[in-house]
């Protein structure tokens, strides 16, 4: 690692997807995507202009805070609170963090960015695609899907630099904010049914 | 006044107006037909490029929209496509209403329209996955109901649709990149790779084909007739445009094996599964893999008589899979569930109801006499010399056709009713409609397909 600063949001956004994976209170997810936002503009900044990475991190915190608004009131349920189940999945993350970090030097290199940015978009969209696959439940799936595009949108923004692709993929976090919220009112009902 | 302007712009706004007049039926019925039927009639009659004459007055209709330094182009050879998918709102529009679909149906359906043509519009092509994505999103809201949990199909429609925009803009940009430096190999093989991986997830190609199935059996099956119905020809057409765009793409030799490979993989696997299926919603949604499947193949001819084929199968896909969706809808109408163990001799209650299912479901397997015929005799006559994938292409086709028999078997099971036409007036002139034109295209084709495409062919510059 040449720039040995960058040691802190890779760790911030290590920490805050596997928070993200392992408690199950909504709450608590939204903050570690905040938190994952932050890790993904401290290193953005480095690749692109100071505005473009601060409109990603204000539409991710937008993003949150749409969220974070209409939680839903189903809280999580009793089996997935189990201290082996967060084993595993903490240990299936520590997997994907592996393969990211083994195929990051290599990507790095076609792509000319530093290993420790490949690394961490690697790690996120991994941990974002493990989200999807285990948890299964609208919110969760919107959290997954906004992790993934996180960890696609930070190796996509060094390659692209359209203020239109830019703002169109702003504004489609935005509205996947906007459909997990609107999903929040009907999450309820599956709960009951 | 730009193309774009009124293909793309005028009608998303149109559509945020009806959003808030969504409760006035009546009125978002007629502006949404109205519009739409307009839309197709300029795009029909007017060259892009040239000189509109209102009255006294006259305005150049210019090719291009530029916004935010991109451009948005529409051009003559895309007039087909703005036909298609305008006359296809107006047939989807025209049954929303005698369907009970949502209010909200006609209001999203005009902004997913605006932007799967901006999809195909925009330049660099590589960024229509985006636009595709917020259409995607936008979609959402149909497919859930007040009232009906969140089904598992829709989720897995938004997860599977979703991953595919990641794969196709890195694998756009990496093969924009290897164009000027093709002696790259691996990098573009790597970049194609990722490109099918996002085809495959848009096209519900095997294994990422769960959602279609699951979709179709949840919520309303009109709204989700109009999704799965007008989503995969889009796809096919931002694949046609990559291809034509990336020429090492176009010319490299495991472009054709790898599409009809896919291709088949469809047909037969959406073949097998409708055969073992007992629900008719995810059969429909089996049928909908079938012909993107059909498409596919005609795709990977890489011919000026397999491109034809594949644009001249979307008017009667899209008219088999409206006809299938607005009966499927009218099951719900009626409370009846559309399992196999329900259907017992109910042809003879609601009769017009099912024999349009059956209709459409003949159709799509293009049996004689109905509109897929002529199209699956046209595909086997292009592919003479490759018995191997016929073949294939029949084992797919033998399971829809098993999938149909068996209903049509459990439908006329005598139950002792007497038979009496119960479906609605607005249900009889939809249904009987349809299964004509499917007939009539069947019975004449070169009277029917062959007159849209003598309309068609100038507008794509394939004669």
């Amino acid at each position: 690692m040449d720039n040995w600063f960058n040691l802190i949001p890779v760790l911030l956004i290590l920490a805050a997807s596997l928070a993200m994976l392992v408690f199950d209170e909504w709450q608590r997810s939204i903050v570690a995507l905040a938190i994952l936002y932050l890790g993904v503009f401290i290193l953005l900044v480095q690749l692109v202009p100071l505005t473009l990475s601060a409109v990603k991190l204000i539409t991710g915190w937008a993003a949150a805070l749409i969220l974070g608004l209409n939680l839903p009131k189903g809280e999580s349920t009793t089996t997935e609170g189990l201290f082996s189940n967060r084993i595993f999945k903490a240990l299936s993350l520590v997997l994907i963090w592996v393969l990211a970090f083994l195929v990051s030097k290599s990507i790095s290199s076609s792509f000319q960015i530093s290993p420790e940015i490949v690394f961490s978009a690697l790690a996120i969209f991994g941990a974002g695609l493990l989200q999807l696959g285990m948890k299964f439940r609208p919110f969760s799936i919107i959290l997954g899907i906004l992790t993934v595009f996180a960890g696609f949108e930070l190796l996509y923004a060094s390659v692209e630099t359209s203020v239109l692709i830019n703002g169109l993929l702003s504004a489609m976090n935005l509205l996947i904010a906007l459909i997990g919220s609107y999903f929040a009112g009907f999450n309820q009902i599956e709960e009951r049914s | 006044m730009s193309a774009p302007l009124i293909w793309i712009v005028f009608p998303l706004l149109i559509s945020v107006l009806l959003w808030f007049i969504q409760s006035r039926t009546k009125l978002v019925l007629v502006i949404s037909l109205a519009l739409c039927t307009l839309l197709a009639l300029i795009a029909l009659l007017q060259p892009i490029g040239g000189i509109v004459k209102i009255g006294p007055t006259s305005v150049e209709l210019k090719t291009t929209l530029i916004l935010l330094g991109r451009s948005f182009i529409l051009e003559n050879k895309d007039r087909f496509f703005l036909v298609f998918i305008n006359f296809a709102a107006v047939f989807w529009f025209f049954g929303a209403r005698i369907s009970a679909a949502p209010t909200k149906f006609i209001p999203l359906s005009l902004a997913i329209i605006s932007f799967l043509t901006a999809a195909l519009a925009v330049e660099p092509f590589l960024y229509s996955a985006i636009l595709v994505e917020i259409a995607v999103i936008i979609s959402l809201p149909m497919l859930i109901n007040p009232g009906e949990p969140i089904g598992k199909g829709m989720l897995r429609y938004f997860i599977y649709q979703s991953l595919a925009m990641p794969f196709i803009l890195f694998a756009g940009w990496m093969l924009s990149g290897s164009q000027a430096n093709p002696s790259n190999s691996s990098q573009m093989q790597f970049a194609a790779l990722l490109l099918g991986l996002g085809f495959a997830f848009w096209l519900a190609v095997f294994p990422f084909h769960v959602w279609i199935p699951e979709m179709a059996s949840e919520g309303h099956s009109y709204v989700t007739g109009f999704l799965l119905s007008c989503l995969p020809p889009v796809y096919l057409l931002i694949m046609l445009k990559y291809l034509n765009g990336l020429i090492w793409l176009k010319d490299a030799a495991f472009l054709a094996p790898t599409l009809q490979t896919v291709g088949i993989v469809m047909i037969v696997t959406g073949g097998v599964w409708a055969a073992t299926q007992k629900d008719l919603k995810r059969l429909f949604g089996f049928a909908v893999i079938i012909e993107s499947g059909f498409s596919l193949i005609c795709i990977s001819l890489q011919s000026q008589a397999g491109n034809q084929l594949f644009y001249l199968s979307l008017i009667p896909h899209m008219l088999s899979l409206g006809v299938f969706a607005y009966a499927l809808a009218s099951l719900k109408k009626h409370e009846i569930d559309p399992d196999l163990s329900n259907l017992n001799g109910l042809i003879r209650t609601y009769p017009v109801l099912f024999i349009s299912i059956i209709c459409s479901l003949f159709s799509i397997i293009g049996l004689p006499l109905f509109a897929g015929f002529s199209l699956n005799l046209g595909l086997f006559a292009q592919l003479t010399g490759n018995v191997s994938l016929i073949i294939w292409i029949f084992l797919g086709y033998a399971g829809l056709m098993l999938a149909a028999f068996r209903l049509l078997i459990v439908l006329i099971g005598y139950t002792g009713k007497k038979w009496a036409i119960t479906e609605s007036l607005g249900d009889l002139f939809f249904l009987v409609t349809g299964d004509f034109v499917l007939l009539l295209m069947g019975i004449f084709p070169s009277i029917f397909i062959g007159s849209i495409w003598k309309i068609f062919a100038p507008l794509l510059t394939i004669t």
